[in-house]
């Protein structure tokens, strides 16, 4: 069974990545990277969140099993994604706007609390715990009772498999030729994404 | 002596001009005339007189820009009104109901083109619910005519060819002088529609739908509008008649460029970024140019800048959709279409052998001095780039074209512009 956990993951990785491009690409490129290794530690925390978030529903799931059916109950399902989307739009808009205009009071607010390494975790989080197509096949196998344990682990592994999508994102830092011009496009790109995210797959889908 | 030098003063010769229109009208008479009867067959030659006219013009007098305008803001005009009328003559109205898109009876439109590609490299399905193969605007005709378009011309596809865009340009062209001064220091508002680029590519592939049809199109308010239904239709009609309005007829008329291509089109920035591989390129000579700056003024893209011509660096940028105004304006000629492959203009062979021969006494020489001038002249870029974005662009509207010119005529014989 957790063989198949990892095959599940690098069968569907694809649509994980997908899933997740649009809020870890723009991120990435908004921050001014200054070398390979900051890349790739936000990109270590950006997993972590991810993980965090798989691990947190594979134990819930497990703990539940069949009751948990609900979970996965459309109208429940469409409310959860509203949720994480509403909350990924808002942080995708606020770190958008913050960059580009740093003058705005509410900018100077987030500025304060904000730091990449922060936004890479909340971002990892929020999308580890939406619910993907793939994420949403592991869910129902792990309705079997499988336990807490059981759940973390098929979930870990499922994870594993899905991560290996996610490499090219270590590679941020090589676009150096024009990275002023991505960085802008990108910030700008952040803030769209973010207002959609927000309020076209968050608060319209719930109200 | 002739006038042998490499286009000097861009005018081409008469038999150069004539050849190349011949060939035009060889495409004209196949996509425009061909198979077409009664009062279809009439508008049709009324349309291929324009076609032919408009190119020839285009060539002897050198005028680029202003005869592809011409030509342009036409093609868009006569566009939308036939588009419309069959709308209402096949569905009634011009709202966009659920069962047309589960019928994929939704014409496929170049700008979904960037949506499109990565979703169906990814999972082998087309997020937009067009026909793939039958009708005018299914997904395969508009991605040959799209993937020829960006071999040949790149993003001279949004001077040329864009149904849509020739509304920015003819708004733009309204008032004599600009009523909003944009500074070409601060051009960076060129670069917005990458980000709607990069947002529409992946917000497409969150939900798997056609995000910027959804939600962003100005040109819906022209075209095709789904049923206010709910809260997000809502929204999404008020994005459409404001993008509509302030960036296609306002601000174009404001500032006098071409604002919602330059900074909102997420198409024109695809093309951008694939104008690497096409074959035409806007070169400035830098030995001639005096740094006047009229050609920075008169870019309705902001695509050339001070910084490009101060430092010198010979060409325009990314974002330039090759419409011409520059070398239209230039008054040393510096500025010329290029190929991609040739960095500097020569002088071929035949033309050192027709400079050779032109001083020559005989009418024979002569003659075929000036057949050498015109064949160079046929295969300068300036006759491929305008041949191909005339044709492209020709064979893109044409089918719309006819259809308001026939109708306009039936309005005239049978008092009705429905057909």
């Amino acid at each position: 069974m957790f063989g198949e956990a990892v095959l599940l993951g690098l069968s569907t990785g694809t649509f994980c990545a997908v899933y997740c491009a649009p809020v870890a690409i723009p991120f990435l490129f908004s921050e001014k990277l200054k070398n390979g290794k900051q890349n790739a530690m936000l990109v270590i925390l950006f997993m972590i969140g991810r993980l965090i978030g798989y691990i947190a529903v594979g134990i819930t799931l497990g703990i539940l099993g069949s009751y948990a059916v609900s979970y996965i109950d459309p109208e429940v399902k469409r409310k959860f994604a509203a949720f994480a989307y509403t909350f990924i739009g808002l942080l995708l808009a606020l770190t958008g706007l913050m960059h580009n205009f740093p003058g705005w009071k509410i900018c100077k607010a987030v500025k304060k609390v904000y730091k990449p390494e922060r936004g890479a975790f909340l971002y990892g989080l929020f999308t580890g715990v939406n619910f993907c197509p793939p994420f949403f096949a592991a869910a129902s196998r792990v309705f079997g009772g499988e336990g807490a344990f059981g759940g973390a682990l098929y979930f870990l592994l499922f994870y594993l498999g899905t991560s290996v999508y996610f490499f090219p994102l270590l590679g941020v830092h090589f676009f150096k030729k024009y990275m002023e011009t991505i960085r802008m496009v990108s910030r700008i790109t952040m803030i769209l994404l973010g207002l959609y995210f927000f309020l076209f797959l968050g608060f319209l889908t719930v109200i | 002596m002739l006038n042998i030098k490499y286009n000097k003063n861009k005018k081409f010769s008469l038999p150069a001009s004539i050849i190349m229109t011949f060939f035009i009208a060889l495409n004209v008479h196949f996509f425009v005339i061909a198979g077409r009867t009664g009062l279809e067959a009439i508008g049709a030659w009324i349309l291929t007189v324009f076609y032919i006219s408009v190119y020839f013009l285009m060539l002897y007098t050198g005028n680029i820009s202003k005869y592809r305008r011409i030509f342009f803001v036409t093609a868009t005009l006569i566009f939308f009104p036939a588009f419309i009328a069959i709308l209402f003559e096949t569905r009634g109205s011009m709202i966009l109901t659920g069962k047309d898109v589960f019928m994929s009876e939704t014409p496929f439109c170049h700008i979904v083109t960037p949506m499109t590609i990565i979703p169906y490299m990814l999972f082998k399905s087309v997020i937009f619910p067009a026909q793939v193969s039958v009708g005018h605007a299914s997904i395969y005709s508009m991605f040959i005519i799209w993937l020829i378009a960006t071999l040949t011309i790149g993003r001279g596809w949004c001077s040329w060819i864009c149904f849509y865009g020739g509304w920015d340009e003819g708004v733009s062209r309204i008032a004599k002088i600009p009523v909003i001064k944009l500074d070409p220091k601060s051009n960076k508002i060129r670069y917005f529609n990458f980000a709607v680029l990069a947002f529409v590519v992946l917000a497409s592939l969150t939900t798997l739908t056609a995000v910027y049809c959804e939600l962003l199109c100005p040109f819906k308010m022209i075209t095709e509008f789904g049923e206010i239904t709910d809260m997000k239709a809502f929204i999404s009609t008020i994005i459409f008649i404001l993008t509509f309005f302030s960036l296609v007829i306002v601000l174009p008329y404001l500032t006098k460029k071409r604002f919602q291509c330059m900074s909102f089109c997420p198409f024109g920035a695809f093309q951008s970024l694939v104008d690497k591989v096409s074959l035409y390129r806007v070169r400035i000579d830098t030995e001639k140019c005096i740094q006047c700056m009229k050609c920075v003024e008169s870019c309705p893209t902001m695509s050339l800048t001070e910084e490009i011509i101060k430092e010198g660096k010979g060409k325009s940028s990314i974002t330039c959709t090759k419409c011409g105004e520059c070398m239209d304006i230039c008054p040393k000629g510096a500025i010329d279409y290029q190929f991609a492959f040739a960095q500097t203009p020569k002088n071929p062979a035949w033309l050192n052998l027709a400079k050779r021969l032109s001083g020559a006494r005989g009418i024979l020489k002569k003659a075929l001095a000036a057949m050498l001038v015109s064949f160079n002249e046929i295969i300068s870029p300036r006759a491929l780039l305008s041949f191909s974005g005339f044709t492209i662009g020709m064979i893109i509207s044409t089918s719309f074209g006819l259809g308001t010119v026939h109708r306009l005529l039936n309005l005239i014989v049978n008092g009705s512009f429905l057909l």
